[in-house]
């Protein structure tokens, strides 16, 4: 037990530290810093919610466009920014394999958790600022918006676990990683909800846990404006498939690097 | 009506000539009711068996039989005329009923026993003819009796112009009486309703503490605020990072 706690120890300061070199070397100390780390879905959400606006009206099946806009796209920043950096991150990181507490799992663990966190500052900024302008709701239910989220980051901690190895593997699997993100757009309920689908559609949809946890996450902060349609089992059994594979693969991939 | 003592002498006021018929109508009505049933009895079995007596009975021709009730008719006129100046003059009605009933009783076993037309003619006419007229006698004290106490026609306060009053009493009478009963049936039924047993409340399950409370939600109250806090402390970590990062090294 002495040696679980000690490693756990060990464990948090060496994740604390990566994530901290991590912020450092990605956005440098320079002007707002990691707060960059916001920036983009702040930006992006706002633009493509003023443009839905215009075009389709302030409000879509009673739900304000901005809110659900701002909703929906934070978290696919999220996606899109993990799997893109999941690519080749053993790659750029082997120099830190030379510390024998760095495992290769470190490095995606720290890159999604940061990503994670970022998307969730950009979440809860965005959400104050619309709240005093009044776009956006109180949180209904803040256990679901928090289940939600954790789906979301479970499945795509998952899923970066499968690309990384996979990217170092093979050189067409690294360019494919951006299309396929696209690729995934229509399936991750970013922006549309489940229940404004036609039933058959809705249940091929439930196999994807990005769906399910946007769900939760919009029915949290909505609370009975929507019908969230979600199913956790399936949820959390595609996510340790995936996670479960990738592991596989880490442990595969990990004894082809070599320190350089 | 001057033997029975109370109306004067002279007197001619229709009042008091009336009020004492009406004293003799009173003291016979044994007799007056015997003449109505004796002569209504004689006058409908005889009338209109008469003419089928002359010509079949008799073997006479049917003209005779006019002659019969020529007779009689005539006779009858006379007879009225004479009863009712007798009545008017103050003779015993008494005498004039019992007359007329045996005028009726005589002709009527005369006409059984002889069976001849002659005595048909000459006897039996003129005696049930005398009974006819008297018989109307009754209608004339009928007449006086209802003057006497208002009831005749004519008068303002008599029982014809109080006719319609009756009639619309008695209409509303009538409606009064079906709506007591309506109203009755009604108070009835909605008492019998009122003592009926209309609920029925049984107890299918006794009450007890609830099994298994639904809220709150404790643990998942208590892990939303966990992780909730978690998720904020990650992004105030984050933040608080970033901004030593900027602190010039020391």
């Amino acid at each position: 037990m002495a040696s679980f706690s000690e490693g756990l120890r060990v464990q948090i300061k060496v994740v604390k530290a990566l994530m901290i070199r991590e912020l450092v070397t990605r956005f440098g100390r320079e002007n707002i810093g990691f707060l960059w780390i916001m920036a983009e879905p702040l930006l992006f959400a706002g633009l493509v919610g003023i443009v839905w606006t215009f075009l389709r009206g302030p409000e879509k099946h009673g739900i304000d466009v901005i809110a659900f806009v701002a909703t929906g796209y934070i978290p696919l920043t999220f996606l899109r920014h993990s799997f893109g950096r999941s690519a080749k991150i053993f790659q750029s990181n082997s120099a830190l394999l030379y510390h024998r507490q760095v495992k290769v799992l470190d490095f995606i663990f720290v890159r999604v958790s940061i990503e994670a966190v970022g998307a969730m500052m950009a979440y809860i900024f965005a959400g104050i600022v619309l709240l005093f302008i009044g776009r956006f709701p109180i949180p209904a239910d803040v256990s679901a918006l928090v289940a939600g989220w954790a789906i979301y980051v479970l499945f795509v901690l998952a899923i970066a676990t499968v690309l990384a190895p996979l990217s170092e593997m093979s050189e067409v699997v690294e360019k494919l990683v951006p299309i396929s993100v696209y690729i995934s757009i229509p399936f991750s309920g970013v922006f549309n909800m489940a229940s404004w689908l036609p039933p058959n559609l809705r249940e091929v949809l439930m196999w994807s846990p990005l769906v399910s946890g946007m769900e939760l996450m919009r029915y949290g902060l909505f609370g009975d404006l929507v019908t969230p349609y979600y199913d956790l089992p399936k949820a959390l059994g595609v996510s340790l498939a995936c996670l479960f594979i990738g592991l596989i693969l880490c442990r595969r991939v990990r004894r082809t690097l070599t320190v350089s | 009506m001057r033997e029975d003592g109370h109306s004067e002498n002279g007197v001619t006021s229709t009042a008091a000539r009336t009020g004492a018929v009406i004293g003799v109508l009173d003291r016979f009505p044994v007799l007056v009711l015997g003449l109505l049933l004796v002569g209504a009895f004689c006058a409908s079995s005889a009338a209109p068996l008469a003419g089928l007596y002359v010509v079949e009975g008799l073997g006479q021709p049917p003209w005779k039989i006019s002659m019969v009730a020529v007779v009689q008719v005539c006779v009858t006129l006379l007879v009225n005329r004479g009863f009712g100046r007798a009545i008017d003059r103050g003779f015993p009605v008494k005498i004039l009923l019992i007359t007329s009933i045996l005028c009726f009783a005589l002709g009527m076993f005369i006409l059984g026993a002889i069976r001849n037309y002659w005595v048909y003619l000459c006897l039996v006419s003129i005696l049930l003819g005398i009974g006819a007229g008297a018989l109307s006698v009754m209608y004339s004290f009928g007449r006086l009796f209802a003057e006497q106490t208002g009831r005749a026609v004519g008068t303002p306060d008599g029982l014809a112009s109080r006719m319609t009053e009756y009639e619309n009493l008695l209409v509303e009478q009538e409606f009064a009486t079906q709506l007591l009963t309506v109203a009755n049936a009604a108070l009835e039924q909605a008492r019998v309703e009122a003592q009926q047993q209309q609920y029925y409340l049984e107890r299918v399950v006794e009450p007890n503490l609830p099994d298994q409370a639904i809220l709150p939600k404790r643990l998942k109250s208590i892990l939303a605020v966990l992780f909730a806090s978690l998720c904020l402390y990650l992004v105030g970590w984050m933040l608080v990072v970033g901004v030593r990062e900027h602190a010039p090294e020391s």
